[in-house]
């Protein structure tokens, strides 16, 4: 049978039922391989991805997730990850787990596992908590430009070196939620030692409202805040006279959505 | 319903040479016959298809369904383009369908074939819900046997793919 018919047949059959025709042969199993761009049926809201030195784990995190059963292997294998999310729909909510032992290695080939369409299309909604003191804050930073379409992102760390938070909002000019958490030590003595949201950030947060404002809420937490007073008043001032985007009233963030439907009635 | 059998007659030659007319409005729901039709400058009600129209890869009892099914669905509405990949509905197929489709297996994917080459959409999608039916709810091995499917697989490689998507299964 050619691939239009196989195609056309894989359409019309439910997620489980395609995952049993993957293992009926080879050929099946290759075209739905092939076709997975039409084949995708899987529709978790929410992924978590957790990584430690001798194991990583894929899973659901939502109401179905008590049902299903973990991918768990003993190191993480970038091939592993793109085959098992090759039937999944992008995700609007990534949550990415880091142990205190992973490495910079590690982490890269978790995130080289994500398919790129994944994160260009939907991911809106990206979570990283690292535990990790061998691994780069910038490293994780780097790997931002990959979700352009982020609106929240919540970051928990070790940071060990000096960065500024316009470090994130280059990579990420849609957002409209930040929270970070800082896990040093925080010795008050002002001195940064980490995470920074200084006056380049501020600007470059500035820089990201094109014409309107996106920005809506801004949560540091165990964070060095270091903003002139000047910069400060120039950017609050220019931000409040901007308009506010479409998207602040007609998008709630998943989480409040989530929120509400929580609510009893 | 205009009586399709008034209109002008196409012929169309089928596998093993059999020749087989049809009418003009009937055939139009192959896009490759008509995309034929269109560029070789026959479509006009007055011109002349004196050779009949080759179609290759269908032999003469398939075309007949084929032909038969188009005489039925003609004037149908003309089915969505859905390139999507959300899960399709494969319990509307019309009683009438229902009973076209009461064929033999290999004679369901000549029509697929047939469907697919002729670019039949609305014939297509519904021998592929007949065929997605008789998968929904089987085991691989269940699936194996419908279809005469030899498994190539170790049971390791077949236990990999089970693991690969057991995530995300509910």
């Amino acid at each position: 049978m050619d691939d239009v018919a196989l195609r056309e047949i894989f359409k019309s059959v439910n997620a489980a039922t395609l995952q049993r025709c993957r293992r009926v042969c080879r050929t099946w199993n290759e075209e739905i391989f092939r076709l997975s761009r039409y084949t995708r049926k899987f529709t978790p809201s929410s992924v978590i991805m957790e990584l430690s030195k001798s194991s990583f784990t894929l899973s659901m995190a939502n109401s179905k997730s008590q049902n299903c059963q973990p991918l768990v292997h003993p190191q993480v294998d970038p091939e592993l990850i793109q085959r098992a999310i090759r039937h999944v729909l992008p995700p609007q909510i990534l949550n990415v787990l880091l142990s205190y032992d992973v490495d910079e290695l590690a982490f890269d080939r978790m995130m080289d596992g994500i398919n790129m369409s994944w994160c260009l299309e939907e991911v809106e909604e990206l979570e990283v908590s690292s535990r990790s003191t061998d691994l780069k804050l910038s490293r994780i930073i780097n790997h931002l430009s990959r979700f352009p379409q982020l609106d929240t992102f919540s970051l928990t760390h070790f940071c060990e070196e000096n960065i500024s938070c316009a470090e994130i909002f280059k990579h990420l000019p849609k957002l409209r939620n930040l929270r970070i958490f800082g896990l040093n030590g925080n010795d008050g003595s002002g001195v940064s030692s980490g995470l920074i949201f200084d006056d380049a950030a501020v600007e470059q947060l500035l820089e990201n409202q094109k014409e309107c404002r996106r920005i809506q809420r801004i949560e540091l937490f165990n964070t060095d805040i270091n903003v002139s007073m000047a910069v400060m008043t120039k950017v609050l001032r220019e931000l409040a006279r901007l308009p506010m985007h479409q998207d602040i009233i007609n998008k709630p963030l998943i989480s409040e959505v989530n929120t509400y439907r929580l609510q009893p009635s | 319903m205009t009586d399709a059998k008034n209109e002008r007659q196409i012929k169309i030659s089928s596998s093993d040479n059999e020749i087989i007319l049809v009418p003009r409005n009937v055939i139009r729901l192959s896009t490759t016959i008509n995309t034929l039709l269109q560029d070789l400058g026959l479509d006009d009600d007055e011109a002349t298809n004196a050779e009949p129209i080759p179609v290759q890869n269908v032999a003469a009892p398939i075309l007949r369904k084929v032909i038969s099914w188009c005489q039925y669905h003609y004037q149908d509405p003309v089915p969505t383009d859905d390139s999507d990949s959300r899960e399709k509905r494969t319990d509307d197929i019309s009683s009438w369908d229902t009973e076209f489709l009461k064929v033999d297996q290999g004679t369901l994917f000549e029509l697929i074939l047939a469907a697919n080459y002729l670019d039949i959409k609305g014939l297509l999608d519904v021998t592929c819900k007949a065929v997605a039916n008789m998968i929904k709810g089987k085991s691989p091995e269940e699936i194996r046997r419908t279809f005469n499917i030899k498994n190539d697989f170790t049971p390791e490689e077949e236990e990999q793919i089970r693991k690969e998507n057991a995530w995300c299964e509910d």
